[in-house]
Parts: C-alpha cells; sequence; structure tokens
C-alpha cells in the first residue's frame, strides 16, 4: 500500500501503474487505490510546497493520476468517492488565459471537489446561473490580465445583487492578482499557487 | 535641462555595465500606445504605419524616455500563433490574446529533427491557417527598420533587431503548456535532440532578421523553462545549453542579447552568469526579485525592469515614485540598470503612472560623478 503512495510521491509512472495493476487483480478495492493516490499526490503537494517540486511536477503527478482513474473506472461500478464540495471556476469576461484555472481544476477535482469549469471569457451572469443552478458555495474566478480585474468585480457585483454574495466564498487568481487586487475585486482571497488555491477551497469546505 | 549623454550613449553604458549620466527609462509600451495615440488596436497590430505613428505620438505624449521596444516583437504572435485578434474575432479595440492549445503533436519532435526550424514552422503555420502570413513573419526585419529609421533621427535606440527562441520555449507556444510541461519530462531526449538540429537555423534567421532591422541586439523570449514552471536542473537540462548557444554567437560578432525573461527566474539566476560578461540585458517581469538578480548578477549583465502591471494600474504617482526610487537607488547602483516596465506597461494603466516612472528617472536617476 506504501509502495503506490510512494511511487505516486516520486512521480514513477512505470511502478506506480504495475502497482495499480496488481491491486486491482488481488481485487483491492477501487476507492481505496484512489484514496492511496491522493495520499501520493499529498506527498506531491508537500515537495512543491518545499520547491523540491515544481509545476512541471504537479502537472506530471495529475497525468500519473488520471490515467489511474481511467484504469480503475470500469471496476468502480456506481460507486462514487465522497465530494468534499462544488466550485464553479472560469476565466472571467474579456479574458482568454486558461491555463492556471485548468490547473487548478484538475487539482481540486483531484482533492475530491466535484469542479463546474465554465472555460474562458464567461459573463458575470454565466457564474451567478451556474451557482444558482449546482448549489456550488465556491467560486474560482481566474484571469491573467490587467482588464481581467473590472470583469472580477463585475462578477463579485453580480453575485451581490443576486442575493447570494453571502452565500458562496469567491477567490481569485492569475499572474497580476495581490492582495490590492483583491480588495479592489472584493472578492474573499487570492490563491498565489495552484496548491494554494485547493488550499483555501479546502479550508472553506464547499458543502 | 541639457543631458550628458544622449538615450543612444546612455543605454550603450548600461549595457556595457558602465555608468551612464544617469539611469535610462525605457517602458515596454506595447498595446498601451493605440489608446494613447487614439488609434485602433487592430490597426496598430496589422499596419506597419499605424504601428509606428502610434509609438512615436505615444513617446511625446508621455514626454520622452530612452529606448523603444520595438512592439512588433509582441504583435508577431498575431501571425504567428493561434490568437484572438482586435478586428477579426474581437471588437477593434480589444486586447489580442493567444490561444493556447495543443498545435504541434509530440511526433512533429521528428519533424523537426528531420527538417528544421523552418520546416516545423511552415507546417505549423498552414494548420493554424497562417501559412499566408509567412511574407509578414519574413517581413519583422523590415518593418523594424522602418521604425528604426524614424527613431535614428531622434537619437533613440531601437531596443531589438529579430527574435530568437531557445527551441523548448518555442515548441511550448506550440504544444500548449501543459503538453509542454509533460513533454519535459516524458519526451527528454525528442526535445534534446530537436533542439540541436534546429539551433543553427535559429541563429542564422535571428541574424538576419536583426541585420534587416538594422538592430544589432536580438531579442530572446523565455517563460517555460523559469522557476515558474520547471526545476533549476531542467532548465539546467533543456534550455540553458542552447541559451548559451544563442548568447555566445551573437556576443562573437558583436551583438547584444535582451533576455525578456518573464515569471520567476529567482532559481536560475546563478547559471546566467555563464553567459559572457555583459553580452546581454536581463529583463525581468516583477515576477523574478530584481534585487536579488542585482545582487547574483549586477556585476555580470545589465539589468532591467520592472515596475509591476498592478502598481500601472491600481497605485499613484506617489506609489510609482517610491518603487522606481527603490529600484534606482538598488538595482541602479553602480551602472548596469535600465529603469522599465515589468513586461508590457498593461493596456489600463493611468497615463500619469507612466509618466511617473519616466519622470522619477530623469529627476533621481543622476549618478554622482
Amino acid at each position: 500500500m506504501e509502495g503506490l503512495v510512494n511511487a505516486i510521491g516520486d512521480l514513477d509512472e512505470e511502478t506506480a501503474a504495475r502497482l495499480v495493476k496488481e491491486m486491482l487483480n488481488k481485487g483491492e478495492d477501487p476507492l481505496k487505490i484512489v484514496e492511496l493516490c491522493r495520499k501520493g499526490l499529498e506527498v506531491v503537494g508537500q515537495r512543491y510546497e518545499a520547491m523540491e517540486y515544481f509545476l512541471s511536477q504537479l502537472v506530471l503527478a495529475a497525468d500519473i493520476f488520471q490515467k489511474i482513474v481511467e484504469t480503475i473506472t470500469p471496476k468502480m461500478k456506481q460507486r462514487k468517492a465522497e465530494i468534499r464540495g462544488k466550485v464553479v471556476l472560469g476565466t472571467v469576461q474579456g479574458d482568454i488565459h486558461d491555463m492556471g484555472k485548468n490547473l487548478v481544476a484538475i487539482l481540486l477535482r483531484l482533492n475530491g471537489f466535484e469542479v463546474y469549469d465554465l472555460g474562458v471569457d464567461v459573463s458575470a451572469k454565466a457564474f451567478v446561473d451556474k451557482v444558482k443552478a449546482t448549489g456550488a458555495r465556491i467560486v474560482g474566478l481566474s484571469g491573467l490580465l490587467t482588464i481581467a480585474w473590472d470583469s472580477m468585480k463585475k462578477t463579485v457585483e453580480e453575485f451581490k445583487n443576486a442575493g447570494l454574495r453571502e452565500r458562496v466564498r469567491i477567490m481569485i487568481g492569475g499572474g497580476t492578482i495581490n492582495d490590492s487586487v483583491t480588495k479592489y475585486v472584493g472578492a474573499d482571497a487570492y490563491g498565489k499557487t495552484t496548491v494554494e488555491a485547493v488550499r483555501l477551497a479546502t479550508g472553506w469546505g464547499g458543502k | 535641462m541639457e543631458e550628458a549623454m544622449s538615450p543612444n550613449e546612455r543605454v550603450e553604458a548600461a549595457r556595457s555595465l558602465k555608468v551612464p549620466d544617469r539611469v535610462p527609462v525605457s517602458p515596454l509600451i506595447d498595446f498601451v500606445a493605440p489608446r494613447i495615440a487614439g488609434v485602433k488596436t487592430s490597426d496598430f497590430i496589422f499596419k506597419d504605419e499605424v504601428t509606428n505613428k502610434a509609438i512615436e505620438t505615444t513617446f511625446d505624449k508621455l514626454g520622452g524616455y530612452d529606448e523603444i521596444i520595438p512592439p512588433q516583437m509582441i504583435t508577431l504572435s498575431a501571425f504567428t500563433l493561434r490568437a484572438k485578434l482586435p478586428g477579426r474575432d474581437l471588437p477593434d479595440d480589444a486586447l489580442m490574446q493567444v490561444v493556447d492549445e495543443e498545435i504541434m503533436k509530440v511526433d512533429d519532435y521528428d519533424l523537426a529533427i528531420k527538417k528544421g526550424l523552418t520546416g516545423l514552422l511552415l507546417e505549423l503555420l498552414g494548420r493554424i491557417g497562417a501559412g499566408q502570413n509567412a511574407t509578414r513573419i519574413l517581413g519583422l526585419g523590415n518593418a523594424i527598420k522602418n521604425l528604426r529609421v524614424i527613431w535614428d533621427r531622434r537619437n533613440v535606440p531601437v531596443a531589438c533587431g529579430g527574435p530568437c527562441f531557445v527551441p523548448v520555449e518555442l515548441f511550448a507556444f506550440y504544444r500548449s503548456v501543459q503538453k509542454i510541461l509533460l513533454d519535459m519530462h516524458r519526451n527528454t531526449d525528442k526535445i534534446v535532440k530537436a533542439s540541436d538540429a534546429m539551433i543553427g537555423e535559429s541563429i542564422s534567421i535571428a541574424k538576419s532578421t536583426c541585420d534587416a532591422a538594422g538592430v544589432k541586439t536580438v531579442f530572446i523570449g523565455a517563460t517555460r523553462t523559469s522557476s515558474t514552471f520547471v526545476s533549476p536542473k531542467m532548465f539546467e537540462q533543456l534550455s540553458l545549453p542552447w541559451l548559451k548557444r544563442i548568447v555566445e554567437a551573437f556576443h562573437k560578432i558583436g551583438y547584444h542579447g535582451l533576455l525578456h525573461f518573464d515569471c520567476n527566474w529567482g532559481l536560475n539566476l546563478e547559471y546566467l552568469r555563464q553567459l559572457p560578461k555583459a553580452s546581454c540585458t536581463l529583463e525581468l517581469d516583477g515576477q523574478t526579485d530584481i534585487f536579488k538578480a542585482k545582487k547574483i548578477l549586477g556585476d555580470h549583465m545589465c539589468i532591467m525592469g520592472d515596475v509591476p502591471a498592478t502598481l500601472f494600474r491600481l497605485g499613484t504617482p506617489k506609489d510609482i515614485e517610491k518603487y522606481c526610487l527603490k529600484l534606482i537607488s538598488e538595482v541602479g547602483e553602480g551602472g548596469g540598470f535600465i529603469l522599465s516596465s515589468g513586461c508590457s506597461v498593461p493596456v489600463d494603466a493611468k497615463i500619469e503612472n507612466i509618466k511617473a516612472m519616466i519622470e522619477t528617472a530623469k529627476k533621481h536617476g543622476a549618478y554622482k560623478k
């Protein structure tokens, strides 16, 4: 069991794939395998924070995990892992940069969140409509350009106008974002890195 | 007030690690220019005469500065990458945005190995339906020459002639960020072979572009091999050897390198000491600690930067002045520094903030004799 956690933590794809295969052959519960993978990803996250790993290793870890999930999904039957919370995510109107947003979506999913990724150039109304439709309690607004800040601000306003501002926690992220932008936009917090975004969502719970 | 040096002399002194009369100031003006000059962003991208006139108008409205960074270096991506463009996909005054998607497939490293840079680029341009832009791309040197001719008359230098990318950075544009990061782990050998296959041609095309422009500085842009994305070890393995080849090749013939390095290069700064002394200017965008860069590289290469976009947009002229004074006193110490914006001045920057940056250099940037 520890072997799989270590293999994921060490980004050793071959060993991880072999161990998963062996565990499945032995009839191991697929959800148990997912759980071990998540533990391995926690190791990856810790090494990233300690600057032993970099973004490319996070992307690689996510890819390894996704491949494992693809392997075990047919064996999962109807059972579903527990959902930590729901997050509505998107790059705000006027901006189409989606690298950071995509990575946050991947990492949130890996950490047990149900993510509604609205894509890029998303209107304020579309964010609000999705929250109404899904009951999500966390919203992630992404944008790289400075012009995205006004769209973020507008989106926060839209939640206020819809009477939903108190119900949702809003995080923002993107290359130019800092505390003063967060204040300008009226968001609750910003994630400087993808891992920080996940930590924010985990802290908020989102149920 | 009469200044002791011309902008040309001032920038040259800073680049060669000497002490100019004062700190040169060179904001990266691209998409903010159409707004200041009152022209359509679409025309600014597609019509060279509009580009060049807008840059001149902006320069005059801002009170003048020491160096022109050719906006063509930035607008080039409108012709070489899949992008959403004003006047075509977006309103006339919208900002151009590059779409990050997988245009180049993993097998295309073999194409690069077999057919080199030109073969690869022609194939990729064809895939995004940009084959007809080849003339425009090949004409980049001439476009910058037209810009230079204007600025020669005013004795203001143009910062660079043609671009030369470290191959892995070029692959990143076409592979998408996610794929290139995976490739750097899984297809290391292919990247190395393709980089070797392309480097000579990359250098010779860049030299031709610089020569057509009549500017002896090569623009070397990099971001995906910074420590924002990959480990220093990976930078050392997949980027540094070809960066050295580019810089050394140009240095040997007396050309300068403008290292336009976006994102955080903090952990890689030490490596840059391997480049020949005074061969480059390192242009930082605010994500690398520029004060640390000065400590590590200050005696080795000129440093340029890095007033952040956030400050231009949300700060006041006082905030800008305060930050610029810190840059001037710390990074400017002993010369070898060009005060600039951290990457492009944002399109929605407050004009008084851009002016504050320029004026701070002029009023408070003088070196004591």
